[in-house]
């Protein structure tokens, strides 16, 4: 048998350590450390044994520490310099202790980013009319959602992405649901991620730094409603509106419409007082100008009478009444002067009633 | 559905509020705010008509990014 060189042996142990597709293994983790921002290096043991790990920073999901349980996967090799390494693709936090200390590791850090800050919330629209729902179709969350919705409001879309809600693929299809309704739909209002209430293992996807920055990241205003009201995720936090249940959400997305008929009504209400006050003193002002006007009138009728009286007094007919009398010759001139008439002519004397005619005897 | 698909809830709730509040600031002129004030309640019976739908439209979307 010829000898094999160093570099062929530690390829054969490779092969034959890669033969089997992938280990699954339980343990605690200890000496952890992440070198260069890049590497992350660390033991995982039980009572009698350790060995080493190795994995790549971008593979590291959630926050682990020492001491922490977690199921690890990955694939054994044996490196050039003849160590034995342990390639981990995925580490997950085991049981409740380990997923709790995760989500507050997480929530620290993420917190120290300003992921939750309250100035980063964003108001929804008053009145969305195309909403996003991103959960699992089979799920009581949407059933919920969406009653509690025809409940309140109608005519509005709902775009719908289905994705799990649980499991190993739940949190990336989130973050790419949140991605899809983000880049796909026009006239997107808001929105809304929803799930019903469960363990903490359960809710781990909402827990995932992926999914908590997909969710502060969304342009749109996001809704996000998972579990009951004591289970407060870390999405729930990076959440625009955080609803309390499924059915919140729906409640805290649109007004319902006996509050938005009663708000049209006031205002249809204000709209009208407005243009009835004005039509009640423009009424007001117009009784007023007619008494004033039948005033006047009466007045200038009073006037008239007056003038009439005096016209009729000023007359010929008024001043002949009075007993005077006009004289006029043959032509019918008025004669105003004693030389315009000679001896013997006739003249024609106009009394109120009647004439006389006389010969004049002397004229001077 | 339809007929009230290119109504924009939205910009008419604003305009109404908007009506309002003019109207509310400021001495009307009748002959002159009759048209604003009929446009006022034109959009008020809108509003409530677009509320007495019943249904919302569910649109399933393919994630996209799912593979």
């Amino acid at each position: 048998m010829k000898a094999l060189t160093v570099t062929e042996f530690i390829e054969q142990i490779n092969d034959l350590l890669s033969a089997n597709d992938q280990f699954s293994v339980e343990g605690e983790v200890s000496s952890f450390k992440i070198k260069d921002g890049k590497w992350v290096l660390f033991d995982l043991k039980d009572k009698g044994s350790v060995v080493s790990c190795f994995m790549t920073a971008w593979q590291l999901k959630t926050q682990i520490e020492d001491g922490m349980q977690v199921i690890v996967k990955g694939t054994p090799a044996l490196k050039n310099w003849g160590q034995f390494s342990f390639n981990i693709k995925e580490i997950q936090p085991s049981g409740e202790g380990a997923l709790k200390r995760a989500y507050e590791l997480l929530k620290k850090k993420l917190d120290q980013e300003g992921l939750f800050d309250l100035d980063r919330k964003r108001d929804l629209p008053t009145f969305p009319q195309h909403v996003a729902l991103i959960t699992s179709r089979d799920a009581a969350a949407y059933a919920d959602f969406i009653k509690v919705l025809n409940g309140r409001q109608g005519g509005l879309t709902v775009s719908f992405v289905h994705t799990q809600v649980q499991g190993g693929p739940a949190a990336e299809q989130i973050v790419s649901a949140i991605e899809t309704a983000n880049t796909e739909l026009t006239n997107l209002d808001a929105i809304v991620l929803v799930r019903g209430g469960g363990s903490i293992e359960d809710l781990q996807s909402f827990n995932d730094e992926r999914v908590v920055r997909a969710v502060a990241g969304s342009r749109h205003p996001m809704v996000v409603g998972v579990g009951h009201e004591r289970d407060i995720t870390l999405a729930d936090m990076a959440a625009d509106v955080r609803a309390s249940t499924p059915s919140n959400a729906a409640e805290l997305l649109v007004k319902s419409r006996e509050l938005l008929n009663q708000e049209i009504g006031s205002l249809r209400d204000r709209l009208k007082s407005g243009i009835y006050e004005q039509l009640e003193t423009q009424q007001s002002v117009l009784r007023q100008l007619v008494i004033i006007l039948r005033g006047e009138v009466k007045m200038m009728k009073q006037g008239l009478e007056q003038l009439e009286r005096v016209l009729k007094s000023l007359s010929p007919q008024g001043i002949l009444k009075r007993g005077y009398s006009i004289t006029k010759n043959e032509k019918g001139q008025v004669l105003k002067k004693g030389s315009q008439i000679k001896e013997g002519a006739k003249i024609v004397t106009q009394l109120y009633e009647g004439a006389i005619t006389s010969k004049v005897t002397s004229a001077k | 559905m339809t007929t009230t698909k290119k109504f924009n809830f939205t910009a008419s709730y604003k305009e109404l509020e908007k009506i309002v509040a003019d109207f509310e600031s400021r001495e009307l002129d009748l002959e002159k705010d009759l048209p604003k004030f009929e446009r006022g309640l034109e959009l008020a019976s809108k509003l409530q008509k677009r509320l007495s739908e019943i249904e919302n439209k569910v649109v399933e979307i393919d994630n996209k990014f799912n593979n």
